[in-house]
């Protein structure tokens, strides 16, 4: 039983730490709980306070009301709209957006949602409206209502922005985001930054002083908040399970609107058009649909997997550190179920040797005298035993004074030590436990024996 | 496309304006007159579109000359031990914040802490003595200045560490090029100080093409309280009030916004805030004598007429009895100071500017 329990408690110490890893990487700064008001950047009025919670439906709204905008806007575009190039961008900017925010409402913290939201949110309307993407892509008229729609959506994010942070506090934001802006003015696709990928000292000495009450915000309880934004993950997954399949939906129109978009895809097209008045002609061709699309959808699943893979190497470089750092919690797991099982069976052992000593039988045959290797055996039993718990906790402080697995317990995250720090920790208390118990059971063994001695000399004696 | 400049009122000097013009135009021809000629060269090899555009009067500033006069050296020696407290701006924190790093790292003993909670915050703090610096991103009010040496019986001083500008910006397909700062005066000014009628339309700037001349003029702006706002109702309302019907934006991108997409839009905020769907106004320079662009040229040395300097205010007595202090303000003048601030994409201070502000912190300041 011990042991299954130590081995609970590992698992979970290494779930845990696992976690943490990937919480502490993804997600932003925290603060929580009551998010003081500010006043309205433009007409001075005064909000009431506002909650975390109200701050969390507040953002969570807005997410809703920013798919509605963005979907009014990307409709406009595609109504009527035969070209396929256009569709498929107007597609991905739609998926890509809402999924982006529909990302960043299911974070726990609605600090971190405030901030990634405004963030995204303005990269996005930038690149469209500023660097004047949505007229080259769509042309004037069309562009016009996706204009409308992101500025719109910047400013709606901003009101709420100006509900957490002072006016001066949203100027450094700004300057923050327009600072990341000039250092990519390259990069379109910003759906999916964050305010971590500002650099680490502008944006994280922003959020320190915001967070520790430099601003509007009070100082946070943060295991308060810690507890409460596992309360908001789980509203989170049934927020975001029912808009998963409109999500999944949009994805797979705008995978169709890609292929359909691509030159071998519209000129197989426009060979179908031509070719119609011959029935044989148009069997060919949709012949060679048949073969070439799923091919195309083969392809273009290939490519954005590769992709996947791509990005994902950065992740996956940190994955292995957990997992090594991970490994090499598991000889010590091994370790100490040894030791757990030794001691169990050292403690069945004492249980057997314990057992209520039988009232003396005068029919029964004279009993064994006190054999010295039943002591012998088990003293051996418990020097294994302790031994093998000065080599566990030998290996113990050589792991943690390894400078390789302490690289890379560093590599990690903060989370990490601690969880291995504490696996550590329990791995010490169970030796000295055990050791204390083994001393314990030797002794009880020695009177056990010098009792049984004495009983037996005396039934010697009896029976003389 | 045209904005006629016979039919703008306020294009053509009146005769005073005109000799004291004339009297400095002849001043500073050998300095002018290269840019002149080039500029000349352009309008003919664009004939065509100057007959139809003609551009508002004035003669554009020519771009500064190279500064090769190097910043200062900050000298490590000898390390001292102290903190630095700063209260004040954001935006100037966020400079303190970026600096921090490189200062540390010369000067490991001395800590600087940076609460950003407004420029309005900074006397405040100077006066209670809870802070060594007060940064700010406009300059301190009279009454400001006088409450804190009231309450420190000391000397408030300011070092500047960079300079930031305001930008007129209309939308791309809005012809108008360059203004006057009387004419700004009427588009914003409630109470229009420079003197002239109020300009509703584009047509009362001189902008005939339609239809954005019969459109009535969309105004964007700051908040009260911003340093934008601070300079513009100086410099450009000369202290008047703004009009009512100026939108307020909480933030300058968001203004920068605002005209990207209103074609009949004005507005003003940072020059650090770009789109490509809006064209910043050459502005009619301080003296008079021409317009000038807000280059990053112009705006460092200080012939942009709507430039602010990013300071940083202190106690005379105070600051001689901290070196960590002073040793943190000559970092932030010297070249690695400067660096970090240009890193952040913010406009630097030019040499001689960091040098002069180097020098003041080097002598004794309480002498």
């Amino acid at each position: 039983m011990r042991s299954v329990r130590l081995l609970a408690i590992l698992a979970s110490s290494a779930a845990l730490s696992a976690a943490g890893c990937v919480a502490s990487r993804g997600s932003a700064p925290r603060v929580s709980k009551p998010v003081t008001s500010s006043t309205d950047f433009s007409r001075g009025a005064v909000f009431d306070k506002i909650t975390a919670d109200e701050l969390d439906q507040l953002t969570n709204a807005y997410a809703d009301r920013y798919r509605t905008l963005v979907e009014d806007a990307v409709d406009v575009v595609l109504r009527g709209n035969g070209d396929a190039r256009q569709r498929a961008v107007a597609q991905r900017m739609l998926v890509a957006s809402t999924t982006s925010v529909y990302d960043i409402v299911t974070n726990g913290d609605p600090f971190t949602q405030v901030l990634d939201l405004t963030v995204v949110v303005t990269l996005t309307s930038q690149v469209w409206i500023d660097a004047d993407r949505a007229t080259r892509e769509f042309g004037e008229d069309r562009a016009r209502s996706l204009i409308t729609a992101l500025r719109r959506a910047r400013e709606e994010i901003w009101e709420i922005a100006a509900r957490v942070f002072s006016p001066d506090q949203l100027s450094a934001l700004d300057f923050l985001i327009a600072g990341w802006r000039k250092d990519n003015p390259t990069v379109d696709d910003v759906y999916f930054v964050r305010f971590n990928d500002f650099n680490e000292s502008r944006g994280q000495s922003f959020v320190a002083e915001a967070g520790a009450g430099g601003g509007l915000f009070e100082p946070i309880d943060r295991a308060v908040d810690q507890a409460k934004s596992y309360e908001r993950l789980i509203e989170r997954m049934f927020y975001l399970s029912k808009r998963a399949p409109m999500l999944v939906g949009w994805q797979s129109q705008a995978v169709m609107d890609d292929v359909l978009a691509k030159p071998e895809v519209g000129r197989t097209l426009g060979n179908l058009d031509s070719v119609t008045k011959s029935v044989d002609a148009l069997s060919k061709t949709a012949d060679r649909l048949a073969t070439d699309i799923p091919e195309l959808l083969a392809r273009e699943r290939r490519t954005l997997l590769e992709e996947i893979d791509r990005r994902q190497t950065a992740i996956d470089g940190t994955l292995v550190q957990v997992k090594a750092v991970v490994d090499s919690i598991a000889p010590i797991t091994e370790q100490v179920q040894l030791i757990a099982g030794t001691g169990e069976r050292m403690l069945d052992k004492v249980a057997e040797l314990r057992g209520p000593v039988p009232p003396p039988d005068p029919d029964a045959p004279p009993a064994k005298p006190f054999d010295p290797a039943d002591y012998q055996r088990l003293l051996a039993e418990a020097s294994t035993a302790l031994r093998e718990a000065n080599t566990l906790a030998a290996q113990g402080e050589s792991l943690a004074a390894s400078p390789a697995v302490k690289g890379l317990i560093d590599e990690v995250t903060k989370a990490t030590q601690e969880r291995i720090d504490s696996v550590e920790e329990a791995s010490r208390r169970v030796i000295w436990q055990l050791g204390a118990v083994l001393a314990g059971v030797a002794l009880l063994v020695f009177a056990l024996a010098v009792v049984y001695r004495e009983i037996g000399r005396r039934g010697m004696r009896g029976g003389a | 496309m045209r904005c006629n400049r016979n039919r703008n009122p306020h294009g053509t000097p009146d005769a005073a304006t005109f000799s004291r013009r004339s009297a400095l135009a002849l001043l500073t021809l050998p300095a002018v007159l290269p840019s002149a000629l080039a500029a000349a060269t352009s309008l003919l090899s664009r004939s065509a579109v100057a007959q139809e555009t003609p551009m508002p009067s004035g003669v554009a500033v020519p771009p500064a000359d190279v500064d090769a006069t190097p910043y200062p050296n900050y000298i490590e020696e000898p390390a001292v031990r102290g903190t630095v407290r700063c209260v004040g701006s954001s935006a100037v924190g966020l400079l303190i914040n970026a600096i921090r790093p490189g200062f540390t790292e010369s000067q490991p003993d001395i800590a600087v802490e940076m609460i950003s909670s407004g420029s309005s915050s900074g006397p405040k703090a100077l006066a209670d003595g809870t802070c060594d610096l007060a940064p700010m991103s406009r300059d301190m009010r009279a009454s400001e200045i006088e409450a804190v040496e009231k309450a420190r019986g000391d000397t408030v001083d300011a070092i500047d560490i960079a300079v930031d500008a305001i930008a007129i910006g209309v939308h791309v397909k809005n012809p108008l090029t360059r203004i006057t700062l009387r004419d700004l005066d009427r588009v914003f000014g409630r109470e229009r100080r420079r003197g002239g009628a109020p300009a509703v339309k584009w047509s009362d700037l001189g902008v005939t093409d339609a239809p954005i001349a019969d459109r009535s003029i969309t105004l964007f702006g700051m908040g009260a309280g911003t340093g934008s706002n601070g300079i513009v109702q100086e410099i450009v309302l000369q202290g008047g009030p703004f009009r009512t019907s100026v939108n307020e934006e909480p933030v300058s991108s968001s203004v920068v916004q605002a005209v990207a997409t209103d074609a009949s839009a004005i507005g003003y905020c940072s020059v650090l805030f770009e789109s490509v769907r809006v064209r910043n106004l050459e502005i009619e320079s301080l003296d008079g004598s021409g317009f000038v662009a807000p280059t990053d040229a112009h705006i460092r040395a200080g012939r942009y007429p709507l430039a602010r300097t990013l300071r940083l205010y202190y106690l005379r007595g105070a600051l001689a009895k901290s070196p960590a202090v002073r040793k943190f303000l000559q970092f932030l003048v010297s070249q690695d100071g400067q660096e970090a601030i240009e890193d952040m994409r913010q406009k630097t201070l030019t040499p001689a500017s960091a040098r002069m502000m180097f020098d003041k912190l080097g002598a004794d300041p309480t002498k």
